[in-house]
């Protein structure tokens, strides 16, 4: 209860004008973190099993569980983005009552929008038997219950208790999973050991949730009604989170149904040699992200506080504008600051790919894959904190203009390089992200310019009018000479 | 319903009068719209069309029946949702913008009818009309209200400022651009919106533009806006008069009475209900040779002919008036409490509906109460005056605030004297005007606001002395039948709407200035 719960009254004190529009944008920052945990933790099973499990097994659970990724995240993304807003909404309106029949709605929106998927993905796209098909299934659900739990816990900052669910979670799911590998039970053994792993994330990250939000939830279908109205409030958000989720794995699905693209033997299709490449380079991003989401946390999050505040305790206007100023130079600056580290970073990528490829157990001809997808990754990072920082100022068109044309490039580039060869492969990915990146960074730099303009005339939730009193005064009451 | 008068607006509709009502007929009952009602069925040989000025966020449900001679309503709506439309291309909504600001910023800081005339200009050029999108949300509107926020008030909160002008220009730019009806005399009821729809119909037409007041728009809002605690100051001026820092509420003020400035430089006539508001007018440009009373009338017969409370009868005063604070029941009912000390058989009625404050109709109850009235003191809720009048020795009215009460009239018309607080055309009534028509003859006497012990002490001369209430009681009738008949009112609006009628479209607004 302490950590949440206090972060909460603190919310309730000193936020509570931030909180629709802060809400979302934590929630945005904190989805990319877990994702490279989960990554990670295929990467720690596939070394740890390898000396004693068939490649073909290994492949198989690791495919079983990338495609429960992309489809909780695809899923999930629309309902994820709407309910931070509507979480901020309800804290706004000092309402935390709202907040438990959002997270219930928002569970089972997402857990039964991953399932119908999964099943039309697994069994009538792939044919893939029941036996694994359940299992993944069941995969998918609780990966789509953890990203909206993982949501409730961003829009409150429990950053905390997201850490130490991923870290017990995963830890569990490595060890299981391993030990499932070694008991020679298969892929199948190998997937439900990991559930049950991610079975743990969900239970810690949820019952933070439920403890903060006690209130009682009155009827699951009035709940999910509303949620549903609440979509209909929102529609740029629902759509811009679907095709981000999707604008991340369009490129991986045109190489699995390309020519690279090979059936693993349980049905699925994948594309080995872009894949584990592409992978790999994402995790490069570990260190930026980390950086950001704490630079998020603290010099933005009070400079962004403090410009709101300044507009809330009536400064004037060449005080507003030099939070304003403040705001703008210290985020850019930081995001220069860390995309320069991450540009050494990745300088070191490059130059030693192919040692990384040996090390690591990739084959030769990735190297190229290797280098493309760690540039691309660094751009890609720069486009996922400009995108995620826009939502701070409620520029949810910027935001959905911005994920359809990452959608749309990456769609195009990867069909473009697949029909090029294998030589190009990772260059769609990379031109993707540079252009995405580019259009991102000038968004919200010219958002940021204009700070006080949007603020005042370009948000829902404006800052507010002074009490009734305007509405009082546009019409006249005059002094009544007779009664009716 | 209204077929006859379609016939008489002639073709297209058009009415011979457009009366421009603020916040009142025909969706708010109240004194303003029955009076507004009362005038158009007293001119049935005009047709008229009604200009209901409305905030947007009131239920819209008629409370009048209409007039047959009423041949069309609008709504002017100060804030709706704003739609982007088609635009004008960026650099020339920009030079719109850089045209508009400064006289934007003259106009609302004490700017008069040549300002508004160049807002209009600008705002509604042929071929380059500025739409509200872009006149309240667009960038360049944010620039504009950057440069007046930097010009008029730089010290200022900016929300509040924003807020302000988000109010102010969406009302005023809502106004300017409201399809003006078609129409040959445009009449407005108030100044406020009201009064500026007015002025720019006559600026834009060149038809005569009327205004009648009832209170004074801009004194009203000048109080509600000194009281209002929402708005915070940001200069602390201390005792120092002389100290032309712009404030919020100074910005408010000027509005108001910038609106109220254009309308009456442009209108060519200005009337009210009684003397004493023709100086804010004229403080406020209206020039005096346009000014002109009208006062209200009433049915003087339907009074005349009921019986007078005979000298038998147990001393009866009454307050004739709604239970709510603005009519301060409580300094009547403290009144009452000292007359009884004098006359302990005195009797004090409250005759009107106490559901429109019912805590306030409670605090009266228990002020009753505590003094130990209840045999002397009765609020009677609603009630037909005529059945009461009768009963009625001195009529009292105790108000705060009034513009021309009828309820004075009436007991005049009923040969009833009053007692009543010096008040809007209070004293006018009771003492009369003091000029060639009107000479001063008591029909009662005039007291200070908030004074129960002056108040007993009138009444109870009054009611001792039934020669002092029969000679103040004629004197009062004498006058309200010469000055307030309600065809005399009636005669002088066609007489004043005829001025302007004769001839087609009549004197044009350049004639008169």
């Amino acid at each position: 209860m302490a950590g949440i719960g206090f972060r909460l009254r603190a919310l309730g004190e000193h936020d509570n004008l931030l909180a629709p529009l802060a809400s979302i944008g934590h929630a945005a920052v904190i989805a990319a973190g877990p994702w490279l945990f989960m990554v990670t933790a295929l990467e720690v099973i596939g070394i740890l099993a390898a000396d004693r499990v068939s490649l073909s097994v290994i492949d198989g659970f690791r495919l079983v569980v990338i495609y429960a990724f992309a489809i909780s995240l695809i899923s999930s993304a629309p309902i994820v983005l709407v309910a931070a807003r509507l979480v901020g909404d309800a804290l706004y309106a000092r309402d935390a009552g709202r907040v438990r029949p959002l997270f219930l709605a928002a569970s089972v929106l997402s857990a039964g929008a991953s399932i119908a998927i999964a099943l039309l993905c697994h069994f009538v796209a792939y044919s893939v038997p029941a036996a694994t098909a359940i299992p993944a299934a069941s995969c998918c659900a609780i990966g789509a219950l953890i990203w909206v739990a993982l949501a409730f816990c961003g829009t409150v900052r429990d950053y905390k208790s997201i850490t130490r669910g991923f870290l017990c979670g995963l830890g569990f799911a490595v060890i299981a999973t391993v030990l499932a590998a070694r008991a020679d039970s298969g892929w199948i053994g190998m997937i439900w050991a990991f559930n049950a792993g991610l079975l743990i994330v969900l239970a810690v990250l949820a019952s933070r949730v439920l403890v903060t939000f006690p209130q009682p939830v009155a009827s699951v279908s009035t709940a999910i009604l509303a949620f549903g109205a609440g979509i209909t409030r929102h529609p740029a958000l629902a759509l811009a989170g679907l095709l981000g989720a999707t604008a991340i794995w369009i490129d991986k699905w045109v190489m699995w149904i390309g020519p690279a693209g090979i059936r693993h033997e349980l049905g699925l299709v994948h594309a080995p040699l872009y894949d584990s490449a592409i992978f790999a380079a994402h995790l490069t991003i570990i260190p930026a992200l980390a950086q950001f989401v704490t630079h998020v946390e603290t010099a933005f999050y009070d400079r962004y506080r403090a410009y709101y505040a300044a507009i809330r305790d009536h400064g004037t206007l060449s005080q507003i504008e030099a939070r304003a100023k403040s705001l703008k130079q210290a985020t850019l600056a930081n995001l220069g600051e860390i995309t320069l580290v991450q540009t050494a970073l990745c300088l070191v990528i490059v130059l030693g790919a192919p040692t990384i490829v040996q090390v690591s157990g990739l084959f030769y001809q990735q190297v190229g894959v290797l280098r493309l997808g760690a540039v691309g990754a660094l751009f890609q990072f720069v486009f996922f904190a400009a995108t995620s920082l826009l939502l701070f100022f409620d520029r949810h068109a910027r935001f959905l203009a911005l994920q359809a044309i990452f959608l749309a490039l990456q769609g195009t580039f990867a069909i473009a390089t697949m029909e090029m060869g294998a030589a190009y492969y990772g260059f769609g990915y990379l031109a993707a992200c540079v252009i995405s990146a580019a259009l991102a960074y000038s968004a919200l730099e010219s958002s940021m310019e204009n700070l006080t303009f949007i603020t005042f005339c370009r948000t829902r939730a404006r800052p507010a009018a002074p009490r009734r009193g305007f509405r009082h005064l546009l019409l006249s009451k005059f002094p009544i000479t007779k009664r009716e | 319903m209204i077929g006859g008068a379609e016939d008489r607006a002639g073709a297209g509709g058009k009415a011979d009068v457009c009366l421009i009502v603020e916040g009142a007929y025909p969706y708010v009952a109240g004194g303003v719209s029955s009076w507004v009602d009362w005038l158009m069925r007293s001119q049935l040989d005009l047709s008229f069309s009604v200009v209901a000025v409305i905030s947007g966020h009131e239920p819209l449900q008629p409370r009048y029946q209409r007039p047959p001679n009423l041949v069309a309503q609008h709504d002017l709506v100060l804030h709706s949702a704003l739609s982007r439309g088609r635009r004008p291309s960026r650099p020339e909504r920009t030079r719109a913008a850089q045209r508009l600001m400064p006289v934007l910023s003259r106009f609302l800081s004490g700017g008069g009818s040549a300002e508004l005339r160049e807002l209009v200009g600008a705002v509604n050029a042929p071929g380059k009309e500025m739409s509200l999108y872009d006149l309240l949300e667009s960038r360049e509107a944010f620039e504009t209200v950057r440069g007046m926020y930097a010009t008029l008030m730089p010290q200022a909160s900016f929300l509040q400022f924003y807020w302000a002008w988000r109010a102010l220009c969406g009302g005023l730019f809502a106004t300017l651009k409201l399809e003006l009806p078609d129409t040959r005399i445009y009449h407005a009821v108030s100044t406020g919106y009201a009064g500026l729809l007015a002025a720019r119909a006559a600026v834009e037409t060149g038809r005569p533009a009327l205004v009648t007041e009832h209170g004074i728009y801009t004194n009203e809002r000048r109080i509600e806006i000194l009281m209002a605690d929402w708005i915070s100051d940001t200069v602390d001026k201390g005792l120092n008069v002389h100290d032309s820092r712009m404030d919020l509420r100074d910005l408010w003020i000027k509005a108001f009475e910038s609106y109220a400035r254009a309308c009456y430089e442009v209108c060519s006539q200005v009337t009210t209900l009684y003397r004493e508001n023709q100086e804010v007018q004229v403080s406020l440009g209206a020039a005096p040779d346009r000014l002109k009373v009208i006062a209200n009338g009433i049915d003087v017969e339907r009074f005349a002919a009921l019986d007078i409370a005979g000298q038998d009868a147990r001393p009866t005063i009454a307050l004739i008036g709604r239970v709510v604070p603005i009519k301060d029941v409580r300094t009547f009912i403290a009144a009452a409490a000292a007359a009884r000390r004098e006359m302990p058989d005195i009797r004090a009625l409250v005759l009107g509906p106490t559901d429109e404050d019912p805590a306030y109709a409670e605090e009266c109850r228990q002020l009753i109460a505590e003094l130990g009235l209840e045999d002397c003191v009765e609020l009677t809720g609603a009630v037909r005056l005529a059945e009461w009048l009768p009963k009625v020795h001195v009529v009292v009215l105790t108000s705060v605030s009034e513009a021309q009460p009828l309820v004075l009239l009436e007991a005049g018309a009923a040969g009833i004297p009053c007692v009543a607080t010096n008040v809007g055309a209070c004293r006018e009534i009771i003492e009369g005007a003091g000029d060639g028509d009107d000479p001063l003859e008591h029909g009662g006497f005039v007291t200070d606001l908030v004074s129960p012990e002056q108040v007993a002490d009138r009444v109870c001369r009054l009611l001792g002395s039934s020669s002092l209430r029969k000679e103040m009681g004629e004197s009062l009738r004498r006058r309200v039948r010469r000055r307030y008949a309600s065809m005399t009112a009636q005669a002088n609006y066609a007489a004043l709407y005829g001025a302007f009628l004769e001839n087609g479209t009549v004197r044009h607004i350049g004639d008169l200035s």
